[in-house]
């Protein structure tokens, strides 16, 4: 019972995050006739601001500005005065904005771009979040104590000034230096000094306490049966299922759909050999806040489990499948990327779950994970919230807008539907540092 | 001396420009939302610190290095320096204001951008801005109590003036606790306990007023009421979201809360001729229960239909303020303990009272 508080009061803090170690929206879509990939770089503290980049696919877009709200309700409704976005003089059809997200929560960014094809908008649903305090430079943190000593000197030096001269006499000459006096006014002043640190010290517990912080779930294996236990909260379906669920080892995948069960999510384990899996449970809140719980789980012989069923499946290292990534000359952390795939050959080629194609990228040292579509990093229940088209496309050539957040090794899960088998492709991309 | 001297209206110009500039800039965070450094209310903060700086530092300079200063007879020694003691306060108060700014700055980048009015580096700003005005304070009074006839007179109006400011600025400076859906519990009664008596009673009994109390409420209701008609004529809107909240004007801080009454009481009260220990006592205990028998039912007043209008700004809120929220639905927050929270209430209105009574005695005898 007190795990479900916890988790229940973590969730509606709002202190997880959809995706692991990826807080960056990367977001295709359509403003009226004018394609455009949207960047959000998410602030590092709310109120923050957020840096928005935004490619126009073609030429004709004269200007594009951006506004913050709330995805849904109250707020969603009345936009501030829009902020014009800069067109990059070297690039026109590339342009940044500057913008503040004053709370945390179900945000939207909500772009109206015009060009010669007239006007249109777009929505992109941004999970607001704190993720960190900043630790104070070591240089203003030197040059703001030494000011306070020195404020904090003379303010003893003039009341003991005061006390010695203040109602004398003109010309009468001071009272004596008294020890007693220097005391007590240094006393007050470190005591003021102290409850000022006191606050401080009380007022950064309560921002950590809204900061991000992972939802860690304790799931529990009997048999062939997996739960993730006292999930307390009203989900929104995203593709029709509550709750995606991805167990990742080395050399095995698995892509599944828990039911809800009361206060639970239960799922029926296919096949899987023994090891050690990371798990990532994706939910959306009825806010349109998406959240993954993560674990580590040693899982038992599942052999005799059985095949997946309906939309699960899962990959063994050295399955084959159709998929080709038409990889770029080189992967650079930070950088916004249409990574381009095409299915070939593509005959059979069908929906699964609605698209063309599920991503996943998993960072080999499970610190960053990401569930994408063709439209990106979004949620599709915020997407329909914010009442943007998903990318139903099933053109066997497409692209998943996204970003790799650190350097390192990642490995891309490509899955695809065809000829009615889940196919799962696995590439491995080694990304390079920033420039 | 006939004249009121430069340094005091640069005293009354620099609280003045702070005053003006902290409303201001409290209903641009309600109104507009995103500010720079560079905003006409910061400016007129920076321009009120910059004065009180200077002239602080012109006294003090003057003082320590011209033999022939007329103030060096009437200065105190600081750290070798010689000076009026309101120059030193003003100058520390200025030099405070300045280093509040990069650590506020930092606090913005740790924390993200504060929308309260009392946080830590708000803090070390208001103390700034709290000596800058006492500074002020302190050289119009020791002029005052220097001079004599026609311009001791003057200077007496100018010190309650000054003091109207202060006590404005402390009752803005509370302003989270006494938003009017607060008035119906003991929180905002506490809050208003702590600085307003000491100022009304400090102004008062330092001037030697028989009304100087409810002269300082009257500059603050006066104030007060006229920002409330005065700003939603100019136009602003939000620059900043989400935007719960219509606004095409300027959006004004509260009506004045009914300090007058309580004023009135404490210079009836002031009148007993009683030591401060047994003055201080009842004063407290008649400061909250005037002001609370006022205030609660102007409060549930300013909550009704009737407040909704361009003479109470009843229905005047900040762009950020959720309609589902106490505020925008005229209710009050929840209470506990009321009867407890008020004793508390008049307990520190009582150790408020003879504080200034303290320092209205004090101020009285400051000649430096």
């Amino acid at each position: 019972m007190k795990r479900a508080i916890v988790i229940l009061l973590l969730v509606l803090a709002g202190t997880a995050h959809a995706h692991v170690g990826s807080p960056d929206v990367f977001f295709e879509g359509d403003a009226g006739p004018y394609k455009l990939f949207v960047t959000v770089r998410a602030p590092q503290v709310i109120p923050g601001i957020a840096e928005i980049e935004i490619r126009s696919e073609t030429p004709d877009v004269q200007e594009l500005s951006v506004v913050p709200m709330r995805l849904t309700g109250p707020g969603s409704e009345l936009p501030p005065t829009p902020d014009r976005a800069t067109r990059s003089a070297a690039d026109p059809q590339f342009f940044t904005a500057s913008l503040w997200l004053m709370e945390r929560g179900s945000l939207q960014v909500r772009i109206a771009a015009f060009g010669t094809r007239g006007p249109g908008t777009l929505a992109v649903p941004v999970p607001a979040i704190a993720r960190a305090t900043l630790v104070m430079p070591r240089g203003l943190g030197t040059l703001l104590f030494a000011l306070m000593i020195v404020l904090a000197l003379a303010i003893v030096a003039i009341v003991i000034g005061a006390i010695r001269e203040a109602t004398l006499e003109a010309g009468a000459p001071p009272r004596p230096r008294g020890r007693r006096a220097l005391v007590i006014v240094s006393a007050f002043v470190v005591a003021a000094l102290a409850l000022g640190n006191y606050w401080w010290s009380a007022v950064a517990d309560d921002y950590a306490q809204m900061t991000y912080k992972p939802w860690k779930v304790d799931p529990v294996v009997h048999g062939c049966t997996l739960t993730v236990p006292d999930v307390r909260v009203p989900v929104l379906p995203d593709h029709g299922h509550d709750m995606h669920l991805f167990l990742v080892s080395s050399d095995h995948l698995a892509h599944l759909h828990p039911a809800r069960s009361g206060n639970d999510f239960v799922q029926q384990l296919p096949a899987l050999p023994p090891g050690h899996y990371r798990m990532y449970a994706d939910i959306v809140l009825s806010s349109g806040f998406p959240i993954t719980g993560t674990a580590e789980l040693d899982l038992p012989d599942l052999a005799t489990c059985g095949a997946p069923t309906g939309d699960d499946s899962t990959w063994a290292s050295g399955d084959a499948a159709h998929v080709v990534w038409d990889r770029p000359a080189e992967l650079r952390a930070g950088a916004s990327l249409a990574l381009a795939f095409h299915v070939e050959p593509a005959d059979g080629l069908e929906p699964y779950m609605g698209m063309v194609a599920h991503v996943e990228i998993v960072k080999t040292d499970g610190s960053v994970f990401a569930h994408l579509h063709p439209n990106g990093s979004v949620a599709m229940p915020a997407l329909a919230l914010a009442g943007d088209m998903m990318n139903m496309s099933m053109d066997p050539h497409f692209t998943i807008p996204f970003g790799f957040p650190q350097p390192g090794d990642y490995r891309i899960f490509v899955q695809i539907k065809r000829q009615g088998a889940v196919e799962t492709a696995a590439f491995d991309a080694h990304v390079d540092a920033r420039r | 001396m006939s004249r009121v001297p430069w340094f005091v209206w640069a005293s009354l110009a620099s609280v003045t420009c702070i005053l003006a500039g902290t409303y201001w800039d409290i209903s641009w965070h309600m109104s507009i939302g995103r500010d720079s450094f560079w905003t006409p209310a910061h400016v007129a903060i920076q321009i009120g610190g910059v004065t009180a700086g200077v002239s602080g530092a012109v006294l003090i300079f003057s003082t320590t290095f011209r033999q022939a200063a007329p103030l060096r007879p009437t200065s105190v020694g600081v750290w070798g320096f010689r000076g009026p003691l309101g120059a030193f306060l003003g100058a520390w108060g200025a030099a405070t204001m300045v280093v509040s700014a990069p650590f506020d700055n930092w606090w913005h980048n740790a924390y993200g951008l504060d929308v309260q009015i009392l946080s830590p580096p708000h803090a070390v700003l208001t103390t700034g801005i709290l000596a800058v005005a006492f500074g002020g304070v302190l050289l119009a009074i020791s002029t005052t109590n220097r001079a004599e006839g026609i311009a001791r007179t003057r200077l007496a109006w100018l010190v309650l003036v000054i003091g109207g400011e202060i006590l404005t600025l402390s009752m803005i400076a509370i302003l989270e606790k006494t938003f009017r859906s607060n008035l119906h519990r003991a929180d905002a009664y506490r809050a208003v306990a702590v600085g307003a008596p000491l100022i009304m009673i400090a102004f008062a009994r330092a001037g030697d007023q028989r009304w100087g109390a409810t002269i300082l409420a009257t500059f603050y209701t006066a104030f007060m009421a006229t920002m409330v008609w005065l700003f939603p004529l100019f136009p602003a809107e939000p620059k900043l979201g989400p935007v719960y909240q219509p606004i095409t004007h300027f959006i004004p801080l509260e009506f004045p809360l009914l300090l007058l009454v309580p004023a009135i009481a404490l210079d009836l009260v002031r009148r007993l001729d009683r030591p401060r220990w047994q003055l201080a006592p009842v004063c407290g205990v008649v400061f909250v229960a005037t002001l609370v028998a006022a205030e609660w039912p102007f409060a549930s007043f300013m909550q009704s239909p009737a407040a909704g209008n361009a003479f109470f700004g009843g229905d005047y809120f900040a762009y950020f303020m959720q309609p589902d929220w106490f505020i925008p639905r005229h209710q009050f927050f929840p209470s506990h303990d009321v009867a407890l929270g008020l004793a508390e209430a008049a307990a520190i209105a009582w150790l408020s009272s003879w504080l200034g009574l303290y320092v209205g005695d004090a101020l009285r005898r400051v000649k430096r």
